[in-house]
């Protein structure tokens, strides 16, 4: 009853495909850039906002709205017509021609865990089930080197493996990728541990062949852990020490930026998700300054490295191999409150998308306001549908839960939405 | 493989009179839904969506038949319908092919559903036809090849009297709990596929039944001698029925190395080992361990992931999470029984489910935690193959509405309101076994009401629940797996087994020390691992599981001496500490370690190594181990805290074996 959920629900079958051809590689190039853009799968960076990105200070100014809803925050024109976003991203502004924008994303979930269970996992929060992120179903090599999946710094609640193993989940790096000593914890071997390695090593040779299955997953992972610690080709993915400091620099010494480039190098070694958690985008207090004041500004911050990723992924000719998904649980209310904040706002807000099988454009808008979509409403599933089929997933995949229920990966009836997907 | 050699395992009714003359005009809910039920028209993925299908939506599952009639008869003023020409009518015409139908050809001109489905247009499309009747029980009843269904009605509300029985064996929908072992047809005809226990499942109306068939693994089984222990008999029963052996006992050595990881979390002393190979007397060590306060650190720690206490690095645990935990501690310091705590839980004094602001969350909560069931899916709609209907669940959460002030000054009972309706929800609680609603509470306080069917027909699902849980953490698994989800249509592994494991936790008073004690003396407890994935699953044997990281290191502290902190939980980072991370080696390296005495003391490099072994793994070394890893015991200190850090690190000490 209980085998590898995944195994059964055909996902598993394109990435031995894949595996068959990687391991002919040589050990340098088993990134993901050295196999051909067409057949080569699909890797996701998802920037996640986490606290709830208020649209109308970023990817839906209202520069004709009055005072109280648009704030002291002034809109720009961008590179497309007519579409105007925050003064204070001026980067991505620029670039909007490279990027879809969803305007028009409305749901009914106004606290922040069942906010999060649905733009995460694509599905309504259940009394009785966790649904698993998309991260946590995409990827399937069992003997990578690299994780599936990756969070930096940490999983948001929602982003895990839900009701699959526990070996679905991210692996976390930890620490604060924005600081100059960071590095990914524990890859290292404590050379004066060689020693105990090879007792270790010995120790688990002459214990025998392992005990069922529990203790060959621990022996999988082992072995993962033995080979990021003495391959350092595998390793050097998760050193941001390797980038030019100009890289470095263009992404933004700070948190968000080194994650962001963290996530490019590791989508770039194979990662299939990488979760950028940002935190701290819950303004319910003073938003304008929350959002443009500090260091570096928190919209300074998020245009900066979005940017630089946009630009980087071209460069590296990795666009055509990444989805990036710029998204947080809900919008925030267009009226400020008396304490010039925005609370929770689940009925509008804008989620950016770039990269991948993504087609440039703005889809929906709303009202006036910024209440309420004008056109085209979108429910949270679609994303999740439309990030699923921009990867390459089968939308009719029935995953297992632990006592053998189907479960789609895409809720019922949630198409893509057409208009973001390339033909 | 041959009929003839499975085995029907439940006492079942004898065997079928002649199929009884069904009524000329059939009854909506008793012969026309349920034929909609058995081609699907009703499942989550068609008609029964949320939003129906093809602008034709039935309730879930059959669970609103007035809904499904006037969605069928009445909507489209009856376009769907066809009462002067029942063959013209789309309800028949889409099915059979006729029409364009996005659930493709699901009637067969030919087939019972068809002529039910006509004979039912033909008089008229009634709601009910006949006498009023009401279903009141369903039955399985062997059959040549197979099962058949018996349904009972009664006149409704009558309570006396013999009821009519009918075959509805071609109307119930039939499934079963594992393919692999048995398949069923849809007349309850049954098809044994591989060895194994599996059981047929029948649902008609808002009723499952069940039976067990089982075929053996390697011919009939030859019960081996079961010993005194009640569960020992109940599980060689079990065994000698599937054809399987139990595993060999474990040596003294790994079966105190259990004990003491079960109930203290920690390795025994190379004393304590040495006690327990030399008089291995598991009830006198137990009680010796439950005494312990690192006893009630344990286990108010399972308790806690019982009852879903938030754990400390949850987002939004509180301090109200750390006293619960500590109250938990407390109270199985002090001896107190699982029947006092879930009676605390009922009245709210253990403020359990309290931090819900919901009173449904409460109610599900309260369910999983004490009653071992989930109710959770009958929030939104009934179930198959559960008997919570969605009217269960309001009633049911209606007693964890919160009180309110009263006009007197003082607190009346809260009132949940049905959110389609908006009336007031009468509480009731859940209803016993064999009763179709549960007992109302009014006029009493309800948590009261709760904690008092705690001492009556709640207590049974309790101690059920409570045996199951603590079979669990001492086997590594439940008989009824997940532990929260016991229901008709999920059977434990053995039903005799967690029988008597809950007559044991009635006589233990609900004690959680002699409830541990009784499993811990079986043959069982003592069995070494399973030969094969066959015998994990049908329990012939033990499956070697890893320690959860809070054990591991509390494990790791109680040998090393020095505390270490826990080990990340996901899988690649556990291995990415152990391996290179700080913890361990800083423990090792801090200095005036355990391991470090052991290094001073030790007069021989092979006495260092039997004594490393035996502190970390309460084993001897094997040859192999000793001609390979003297030479590391014999060096500088350096060299044995390495041979240290192997053995906490290495996969034996990982796992609970």
């Amino acid at each position: 009853m209980n085998q590898d959920p995944l195994a059964r629900s055909g996902l598993a079958c394109d990435r031995r495909d894949f595996l068959g051809r990687l391991a002919a590689l040589p050990l340098w190039a088993r990134g993901l850039a050295a196999l051909p853009a067409e057949r080569a799968p699909r890797s996701l960076i998802l920037v996640w906002l986490d606290g709830g990105l208020s649209h109308l200070d970023s990817f839906d100014a209202k520069p004709e709205a009055s005072v109280a809803i648009r704030g002291d925050l002034r809109a720009m024109r961008s590179a497309v017509d007519g579409v105007w976003v925050s003064e204070h991203l001026p980067e991505l502004a620029r670039r909007m021609d490279r990027c879809a924008l969803l305007r028009s994303l409305s749901h009914g979930e106004g606290n922040h865990d069942r906010g999060s269970h649905l733009l995460l996992t694509g599905h309504r929060p259940s009394p009785v089930l966790v649904h698993p992120a998309l991260g946590a179903v995409h990827g399937q090599d069992a003997d990578a080197v690299l994780p599936h999946y990756v969070a930096i710094p940490s999983a948001a609640e929602y982003a895990g493996a839900g009701f699959l193993p526990a070996t679905r989940a991210p692996f976390a790096v930890g620490g604060d990728p924005g600081r100059p000593e960071f590095a990914v914890r524990d890859l290292h071997a404590d050379p004066r541990r060689a020693r105990a390695h090879e007792l270790l090593a010995e120790l688990d040779r002459l214990d025998g062949a392992p005990r069922g299955e529990a203790e060959r997953e621990r022996d999988r992972f082992q072995e993962r852990a033995r080979r990021l610690a003495e391959d350092p080709h595998a390793r050097r993915w998760f050193d941001l020490g390797a980038e030019p400091a100009a890289t470095r620099e263009v992404y933004g010494r700070h948190r968000l930026g080194q994650s962001c480039l963290l996530a490019r190098r590791l989508v770039e070694g194979g990662v299939r998700t990488v979760l950028v958690h940002d935190t701290g985008w819950d303004h319910h207090q003073q938003i304008r300054s929350a959002l443009t004041y500090g260091f570096p500004p928190k919209l300074t911050a998020l245009d900066g490295a979005l940017a630089a990723l946009l630009d980087d992924l071209r460069r590296r000719e990795l666009e055509s191999r990444v989805v990036v998904c710029v998204a947080s649980e809900f919008g925030r209310t267009p009226r400020l409150n008396p304490l010039g904040g925005r609370d929770h706002w689940p009925r509008a807000q804008s989620v950016l998308l770039f990269g991948a099988g993504i087609r440039p454009g703005v889809v929906g808008s709303t009202d006036a306001r910024g209440e309420e979509p004008a056109d085209q409403p979108l429910a949270p599933e679609r994303l999740h549908a439309t990030l699923a089929a921009a990867l390459g997933l089968d939308l009719a995949t029935i995953l297992r839960t632990p006592d053998g229920r189907p479960v789609r990966l895409v809720a019922e009836g949630a198409a893509p939405i057409a208009e973001v997907l390339r033909a | 493989m041959s009929a003839a050699r499975w085995l029907l395992l439940a006492p079942l009714a004898g065997l079928l009179a002649p199929a009884e003359d069904p009524p000329s005009a059939p009854d909506f809910v008793h012969e026309v839904l349920p034929h909609l039920q058995r081609q699907g028209c009703a499942s989550a993925y068609c008609h029964g969506a949320a939003t129906g299908q093809g602008g034709f939506k039935l309730s879930l599952f059959g669970g609103e038949p007035e809904r499904d009639h006037a969605a069928i008869a009445g909507e489209l003023a009856g376009r769907r319908v066809d009462l002067a020409d029942p063959d013209a009518s789309l309800v028949l015409q889409k099915p059979l092919g006729r029409l364009r139908h996005g659930g493709g050809r699901r009637l067969d001109r030919d087939g019972a559903a068809h002529a039910a489905l006509r004979a039912w247009l033909a008089a008229g499309a009634p709601f009910a036809s006949g006498p009023a009747r009401e279903l009141v029980h369903l039955e399985l009843v062997a059959r040549d090849g197979g099962f058949g269904a018996r349904a009972h009605f009664r006149a409704p509300g009558a309570t006396q009297g013999a009821a009519a029985t009918r075959d509805v064996s071609r109307l119930a929908l039939w499934s079963t709990t594992d393919p692999t072992v048995v398949e069923v047809e849809p007349d309850g005809s049954v098809q044994v596929r591989g060895a194994g226990r599996a059981h047929v499942l029948a649902r008609y109306g808002r009723l499952t039944a069940r039976a067990a068939v089982e075929q053996p693994f390697r011919g009939a089984g030859r019960a081996p001698h079961a010993g005194a222990h009640p569960l020992d008999r109940a599980w060689l029963a079990h065994l000698g029925g599937l054809g399987l052996a139990p595993a060999p006992a474990v040596a003294p050595e790994r079966l105190a190395r259990r004990l003491y990881l079960d109930l203290v979390g920690r390795p025994p002393t190379p004393q304590e080992l040495d006690a327990f190979v030399a008089a291995p007397d598991v009830a006198a060590t137990v009680a010796r361990l439950v005494a312990r306060p690192e006893f009630a650190a344990v286990w108010g720690e399972h308790l806690a992931r019982w009852f879903e206490v938030p754990g400390p690095d949850a987002d939004r645990a509180g301090a109200d999470a750390a006293r619960l935990r500590a109250e938990l501690v407390a109270l199985l310091g002090r001896g107190e029984g699982l029947v006092h705590m879930a009676g605390r839980i009922a009245t709210g004094e253990l403020a359990l489910v309290d931090r819900h602001e919901d009173p449904r969350d409460r109610a599900e909560h309260y369910a999983r935690a004490v009653l071992g069931v989930r109710l959770g899916c009958a929030r939104c709609h009934d179930h198959p193959q559960d008997r919570w209907r969605r009217a269960d669940h309001q009633a049911f959460a209606a007693l964890f509405a919160r009180p309110r002030p009263d006009a007197g000054g003082g607190m009346a009972a809260g009132v949940l309101f049905d959110p389609d309706t908006g009336a007031a929800v009468r509480a009731r609680l859940l209803p016993d076994e064999g009763a179709l609603v549960g007992a109302a509470v009014d006029g009493e306080a309800p948590r009261a009401a709760l904690a008092r069917d705690l001492a009556g027909a709640g207590r049974a699902r309790l101690a059920r629940n409570a045996a199951n849980r603590v079979f669990a953490l001492l086997l590594g698994r439940g008989l009824v797996e997940p532990v929260d989800d016991h229901r008709l249509g999920n059977p434990p592994l053995d039903e005799a087994m967690l029988a008597v494991l809950a007559g044991e936790f009635e006589r233990a008073g609900g004690r959680l020390a002699p409830l541990l004690a009784f499993v811990t003396t079986s043959r069982l407890y003592a069995a070494g691992l399973a030969e094969d994935a066959a015998g994990e699953r049908w329990l012939a044997g033990r499956a070697s599981r890893p320690l959860a990281p809070e054990t591991y290191a509390r494990a790791v502290t109680a040998v090393l001496g020095p505390g270490v902190a826990a080990v990340p939980a996901g899988p690649l980072a556990r291995a990415l500490a152990l391996r290179n991370g700080p913890w361990l080696r800083e423990a090792l390296e801090r200095g005036g370690t355990t391991v470090d005495a052991l290094h001073t003391l030790g007069t021989t490099p092979e006495e260092r190594l039997r004594e490393l072994w035996r502190t970390v793994l309460s084993r001897a070394p094997r040859p192999a181990e000793l001609e390979r890893f003297l030479p590391a015991a014999g060096a500088d200190l350096d060299a044995y805290r390495d041979l240290a850090f192997a053995l906490f690190a290495g996969r034996e000490f990982g796992h609970l074996r």
